[in-house]
């Protein structure tokens, strides 16, 4: 029996050890926005957030994660409630199908707190471990710029 | 093969012996796992008991004093990657760990890790090496240390006897005029190196080079030191050196090489690319003595 937090609710939960935290959070959870694609830590889709900074929840077992604050993108915003990053994702329209669009934007939430003021090549950087089939890649990078100015609107009310 | 584990949750260094010894090889121990994960799925090891060591607070830490700073074997990168101790000519390690996979590994992943599942391309090795690294390793009952000159083996094989724990790295910190490059190619930031390589040098008030290293890594079965092309700039002065020397050490680099060819690269380019990359280093690392010398 193991215990996680998973956006900022706790779940008892009765795994196998070798289940992967992908697997947990979403055929156990029905989290259906961590996306399981390459399972190697090549496609960047299954990012999820660990104590605010980006991982690969199918790099590591579900119990590696005991006592750490897991966020996935069901925990950014809500569908009446955005958050400013996936606002400016749908604005800048930086994703076509959307499949890795979840991860991006773990990974551009973990960078945006950290480093607020990031240029486009920071930006890319950070989200090197990403992979985008449709090739939305500029998009992104703008989407999240977007996103900076919003976040820092924001701050500055 | 098996289709799962029983998972231990060692909260000691020592415990985490006491259970390996208890189930000896049947016992794995598991740091960040980003490679065991892999290895464990693709059937390439087998693993009954898992000592996952993630619950170790003690091993994770960067401590510096005026001669030395230690690392806990499972410090994560990227903590690597952003300590601001790893300051000066130990930059090196930080330049490693930021190129060290994506962001998303390297919250998990471990120095510890990354060292002891011994791939020939380990990032944080050749830095290590070249720095004059020594490990720590534990058992219930004795420790000793190693040093990363001789951590290697083979191909994921290093001296760590069966039952000992990786649990601290230590470097000495240059107290000369020392500058220190680290060097990579691969084909995206995410990826593998092709080659990877530091290089440190050392020299006197007088600009004469006292200690030289050279370490590369993906170009042989473990990540290897050039001691031939480092006796050619011993003794030299970094103000009358000539390219031709610069060139010639780069040849012998070129020479010095085994690597492979693999999915990554040929074994003929990276014959190349090491040639390449070590003129370079050479470069960086005389230009950043000049402007020491001038200051």
């Amino acid at each position: 029996m193991i215990t996680l937090m998973v956006n900022d609710k706790e779940y008892q939960l009765e795994i196998e050890p070798h289940e992967t935290l992908v697997d947990v959070l979403q055929k156990r959870l029905g989290l259906m926005g961590v996306r399981i694609s390459c399972g190697q830590g090549e496609c960047g889709a299954c990012t999820i957030l660990l104590d605010n900074k980006p991982a690969l929840s199918c790099m590591m077992l579900a119990c590696q994660a005991e006592g750490k604050k897991i966020l996935t993108i069901e925990g950014v915003g809500s569908y009446d409630n955005l958050h400013p990053i996936q606002e400016s994702f749908i604005e800048e329209h930086g994703f076509q199908c959307g499949f890795c669009t979840p991860g991006v934007i773990m990974t551009s939430k973990s960078l945006l707190e950290t480093k607020p003021e990031s240029n486009a090549s920071e930006i890319a950087m950070s989200l090197s471990g990403h992979i985008c089939r449709c090739g939305a890649y500029p998009k992104i990078i703008k989407s999240v710029q977007n996103a900076a100015k919003k976040l820092e609107e924001s701050h500055g009310k | 093969m098996k289709k799962t584990f029983t998972y231990l949750r060692p909260l000691t260094p020592v415990e985490a012996c006491r259970f390996k010894e208890k189930y000896d090889k049947k016992a794995k121990f598991w740091a960040g796992g980003t490679d065991l994960l892999l290895q464990w799925r693709d059937q390439k090891i087998s693993l009954d008991y898992c000592v996952d060591l993630s619950f170790i607070r003690d091993l994770e830490y960067i401590k510096k004093d005026s001669d030395q700073i230690c690392i806990g074997s499972l410090t994560r990168v990227n903590a690597l990657e952003n300590s601001s101790e790893l300051d000066n000519s130990l930059s090196i390690i930080r330049k490693a760990a930021e190129r060290l996979g994506p962001p998303g590994i390297r919250t998990t992943a471990t120095i510890g890790g990354n060292l002891c599942n011994a791939s020939p391309s380990a990032d944080l090795a050749t830095p290590l090496i070249v720095l004059g690294a020594h490990a720590k390793f534990l058992t219930s009952t004795e420790e000793r240390w190693v040093n990363m000159d001789e951590f290697f083996l083979n191909v994921s094989q290093t001296v760590l006897k069966e039952n000992e724990l990786l649990t601290e790295i230590k470097i000495p910190i240059p107290q000369d005029i020392t500058a220190t490059s680290f060097l990579k190619i691969d084909r995206n930031v995410v990826d593998i190196a092709i080659v990877n390589m530091s290089m440190k040098a050392t020299m006197d008030e007088a600009g004469i080079l006292t200690d030289v290293k050279m370490a590369f890594g993906a170009v042989a079965p473990t990540p290897i030191r050039i001691e031939s092309a480092e006796k050619l700039l011993l003794g030299v002065d970094i103000f009358k050196i000539e390219n031709t020397l610069i060139d010639e050490v780069g040849n012998k680099v070129q020479e010095e090489v085994k690597p492979i060819t693999d999915v990554r690269s040929s074994a003929e380019y990276r014959r190349e690319v090491s040639r390449v990359l070590a003129v370079r280093a050479v470069k960086n690392v005389l230009g950043d003595l000049k402007n020491r010398r001038q200051v």
